[in-house]
């Protein structure tokens, strides 16, 4: 995976937080992960397709998805927060944060790349599977409401194609 | 100080749009809300159709984006005011037909908040249709 992926997200996760519930977060672990658990009960997921693809996906307890709604309705008491405002909040939050990424990413990489629209889903134990040429960067954040994840399991096609040509020419010279 | 309808039938993208509207100039507007196509012409017909400017989803139950924009036309209010279309749906024939049919502007979700403010303070500076704004 290219390292840029995982920055640009961690970069544009404090800053849409920042901006979209005015919440300060920080990283307090980033990983690489093989078995892609999404760890908390409510994630939003973003499907990547194109010269770029992949998926993000934005992982949190329900009771921070219904804090952070709460805090972009204005809603004082956060149980007034309907299930669909909740998967709402989380959906357009992974969206905004995926085309952050797209955005900051080198245009001659990225150009082209379509973004789906935004999964909620809302469960625990469960498993997003991403792509398996591309490892998974786990990065855990902790704010004032709760510990969140994000994570990139993305890679731009460029990277494959040149591993296939490595691979063909490889066969070939044998 | 302007009035903008704000038409999702999602209450967060509503909120959302508004907050990046109230952030970039627009603070001291007024945002009447509707969740369809058929909630925002009855809210039109309270303000008597004086609206400065409208955001509309196109994807929505009952009446949809579209839908929206015809009802508009046939009552001859599509050119009172700037309607300004969201999707998320990334689709050029989509979007084409969308400005085919009288919106003045299409942006796609999530949008960004400069484009957003960009778009309405060129639209809301630029002559609209008088007829379409007679009582």
């Amino acid at each position: 995976m290219d390292p840029l992926y995982g920055e640009a997200l961690s970069s544009v996760i404090q800053s849409v937080m920042k901006v979209v519930f005015g919440l300060e977060v920080r990283v307090i672990a980033s990983r690489i992960e093989d078995d892609k658990k999404a760890p908390f009960e409510v994630s939003g997921i973003i499907g990547l397709t194109g010269p770029v693809q992949g998926s993000i996906v934005i992982s949190m307890p329900m009771a921070l998805a219904r804090e952070l709604t709460a805090r972009m309705l204005d809603e004082r008491d956060s149980e007034r927060c309907s299930t669909r405002d909740i998967s709402d909040c989380i959906g357009e939050l992974s969206n905004i944060a995926a085309g952050n990424v797209l955005s900051r990413l080198d245009p001659r990489k990225a150009s082209g790349a379509q973004m789906s629209l935004p999964n909620v889903v809302m469960g625990s134990h469960k498993v997003v599977w991403g792509s398996k040429d591309a490892p998974c960067a786990l990065m855990l954040y902790e704010s004032s409401l709760g510990v969140f994840a994000a994570e990139s399991n993305v890679r731009d096609s460029s990277a494959s194609q040149e591993k296939e040509a490595h691979y063909v020419s490889h066969s070939s010279g044998r | 100080m302007y009035r903008i309808l704000l038409v999702d039938d999602s209450r967060v993208m509503r909120k959302l749009l508004q907050n990046v509207l109230v952030s970039n100039g627009y603070a001291d507007s007024e945002f009447p809300e509707a969740s369809d196509g058929n909630e925002a012409l009855q809210r039109l017909e309270q303000f008597s159709f004086k609206v400065d400017a409208i955001f509309c989803d196109l994807s929505m139950p009952n009446l949809d984006g579209l839908g929206f924009i015809d009802a508009l036309a046939a009552r001859k209010r599509l050119g009172m005011c700037p309607l300004i279309v969201l999707t998320a749906d990334g689709s050029q024939s989509r979007g084409r037909e969308v400005l085919l049919r009288g919106a003045s502007a299409l942006l796609r979700k999530p949008f960004n908040a400069d484009e957003v403010s960009a778009v309405l303070g060129r639209l809301l500076a630029s002559p609209r249709d008088a007829s379409a704004r007679q009582p």
